[in-house]
């Protein structure tokens, strides 16, 4: 099944710099690898298929929906429920705790709060012991764990990441790419990887290029 | 976690930019209703002392230390008239003249002035009886209800009065001793903190002295004595006068004896010859006349121009303080760009993060709003303190206005003002360029 289809999708910055991107077909359940060098619109084409960004032209088809044609509060209610996205940068709402941060996702999402689950998530990931820290009080490293479980907490069905092992080592790359396959894997979630880690091409089989046009 | 939830975390995770912001709001608002809460008690205060009445004839001076003198009795007297000198305005069939009330000031009691007057000055205050009845004889008196809490005289005591208005033992009359015959119930005007008995009573704790001094006859105490009920202990007077005790006519009799001054009230306050009579007096008489609405907007003019300088500066310090929230809340705003842009990523909608920053402001200005209005009333109260040892004005900390739920209105109206903008572009604000920039 088709989680997420590009047909002709072209981009076209404010700058008047235009992208055309390669057709697009992610299956449920393929961890895929969206490769290409610095400037090839690597993040460009994750805020797309976030629905943070439209295209110029072509369609996006998530989960069986149409994203270009919804409104902007439609695409956030959209987002929210059915996207959870880990960035290269991890951003907390600095006023809450660890644990507040990953709820917040679940009630922004429009779901329950499930803190029994949200503690769950923790500890799979060894941190449970964080749970009432300050964000700021954590290392990167658990920061990033915090994010993971911050993207998984409202179960999307998809799981976009930008750039996750980029600062890391060999072994931590290793390490953080079990930890994100292994949850997205727990919750029957699809995760797509948008990367220039080419460490990362041995552990993923799907992989699409993008190219500069 | 809602927008309003998050709006108190946000605000309480930055407790000094929480603090300056509150405490600059706090303190417009402070100011501000301080004054409201004085301003209203000064004008409550000063028109209860008005009691209606329309002028004031008193010896020549300063027209306002008349008024300050007779209608708040908080100044000396300009001097003595002569019942003589008054003649026609104790007149009862003065023409525009409704009412006159002498008053005869002198003396005090524990620095409670005793007025020699008649009852024509408990009807301007609309004082009642509380407790036993009005003075009927000479050396009885009538006391205002601050003077029985704070003398703890109560109906039968006796005491002896001091010459002058500052309570000095060196000055004290003590051949006459006063004997209490009443209790006024509490009014709020001046008359609460007066000691009243008949005019004559004054004249002869006076006369007294003068005897002493120059050591005359008893034929002088006769005369003033003459027509009133008296129980002195020289030979009892035959009573000669048929007026009503302590009424005008009878005051005539004695045109060579003094008071303080006159309140009187018109038949007509917009009549001609009504407009006219102050003037008519200064120009014509040895007395002077003063309107106290007159002298009273006067000095309130003049001390509006204190008032209206704290006033500037309260409204300074409320723009200032509505500036600070606007800066504080746009910092904010900027420094967590990225927070408001994940909320978005995270399914949160525009609306959400406008409610979250206007919230925000809306709060700033609540707390700001109630410091401000405890920190008021609590310095009005500790100031009270201190009028009330000085003046004994009574005012109190403890009054809720109208005017404070405006003064609310207007903080929640500004805190959300400024939370506008710095709101606006958040929720507007392009959620990838953020991220792109992160």
């Amino acid at each position: 099944m088709t989680i997420i289809s590009f047909e002709d999708v072209k981009f076209s910055y404010q700058s008047g710099q235009s992208l055309q991107f390669p057709d697009v077909n992610i299956q449920k359940g393929n961890t895929t690898l969206v490769l290409g060098q610095s400037g090839v619109g690597k993040t460009t084409c994750l805020h797309l298929m976030a629905g943070l960004m439209k295209p110029k032209s072509g369609n996006i088809v998530i989960i069986g929906s149409s994203i270009v044609q919804m409104t902007q509060s439609e695409l956030d209610a959209f987002r929210g429920k059915n996207v959870g996205v880990i960035f290269q940068q991890n951003h907390f709402i600095s006023a809450l705790n660890v644990l507040e941060n990953i709820e917040m996702s679940q009630y922004l999402s429009g779901g329950k709060k499930d803190t029994i689950f949200c503690k769950e998530l923790l500890k799979r990931l060894d941190i449970a012991d964080k749970w009432n820290k300050k964000t700021t009080a954590l290392s990167q490293g658990e920061r990033q764990r915090v994010a993971i479980a911050r993207s998984l907490a409202a179960k999307p069905p998809i799981i976009l990441a930008d750039e996750p092992t980029s600062a890391l080592d060999d072994a931590n790359t290793t390490e953080v790419f079990k930890l994100l396959n292994d949850q997205a894997e727990y919750l029957g979630s699809t995760l797509v990887i948008v990367t220039h880690d080419n460490r990362l091409k041995d552990l993923v089989p799907h992989h699409i290029n993008l190219n500069k046009s | 976690m809602n927008a309003f939830r998050l709006a108190i975390r946000n605000i309480l995770d930055k407790p000094l930019n929480l603090l300056l912001s509150i405490i600059l709001f706090a303190l417009g608002v402070g100011l501000i209703n301080f004054l409201i809460l004085f301003n209203h008690q000064l004008k409550d205060k000063f028109e209860s002392n008005l009691a209606d009445i329309d002028l004031v004839l008193g010896a020549k001076g300063s027209p306002l230390q008349l008024i300050l003198c007779n209608m708040y009795h908080i100044d000396n007297p300009t001097g003595n008239i002569k019942i003589g000198d008054a003649k026609p305005f104790l007149n009862p069939k003065h023409p525009i003249i409704a009412s006159a009330v002498p008053l005869s000031l002198g003396d005090n009691y524990k620095n409670f002035r005793i007025v020699g007057t008649n009852y024509g000055f408990t009807e301007l205050y609309k004082a009642k009886i509380s407790q036993g009845k009005l003075w009927e004889a000479p050396l009885e008196v009538t006391i205002g209800q601050q003077v029985a809490d704070e003398t703890n005289l109560k109906i039968g005591d006796t005491f002896t009065s001091s010459h002058g208005f500052t309570d000095d033992v060196d000055l004290a009359h003590d051949h006459n001793a006063f004997k209490v015959v009443g209790i006024l119930a509490p009014t709020g005007a001046v008359i609460d903190q007066l000691i009243m008995t008949q005019t004559s009573t004054i004249w002869q704790v006076h006369k007294h002295e003068e005897e002493e001094a120059t050591e005359t006859s008893a034929e002088e105490e006769h005369d003033h004595a003459e027509g009133e009920e008296h129980d002195h202990q020289e030979e009892p007077q035959v009573q000669t006068s048929t007026f009503p005790l302590g009424s005008n006519e009878e005051l005539l009799t004695h045109p060579e004896e003094s008071i303080t001054s006159i309140l009187v009230k018109y038949k007509s306050r917009t009549s001609f010859q009504a407009l006219n009579m102050p003037r008519m007096v200064n120009e014509n008489t040895s007395l002077q006349a003063a309107a106290p609405a007159y002298e009273i907007n006067k000095l309130v003019d003049m001390v509006g121009v204190g008032t209206d300088g704290i006033k500037a500066i309260a409204y300074l310090i409320g723009f200032v303080s509505a500036l600070s929230i606007f800066i504080s809340l746009y910092r904010a705003m900027r420094d967590r760009k990225y927070e408001l842009a994940l909320i978005r990523v995270m399914g949160g909608k525009r609306s959400y993060i406008f409610n979250l920053i206007v919230l925000e402001g809306f709060l700033l200005a609540l707390i700001g709003w109630t410091v401000g209005t405890i920190l008021s009333h609590v310095s009005m109260e500790i100031m009270a303190g201190y009028l009330k040892s000085d003046f004994r004005y009574s005012f109190t900390g403890w009054i809720w206005l109208m005017e404070e739920w405006f003064l609310l209105g207007i903080s929640l109206f500004i805190g959300v003002l400024s939370a506008l903008i710095p709101a606006l572009s958040a929720a507007k604000q392009d959620v990838n360029e953020v991220l792109d920039k992160g």
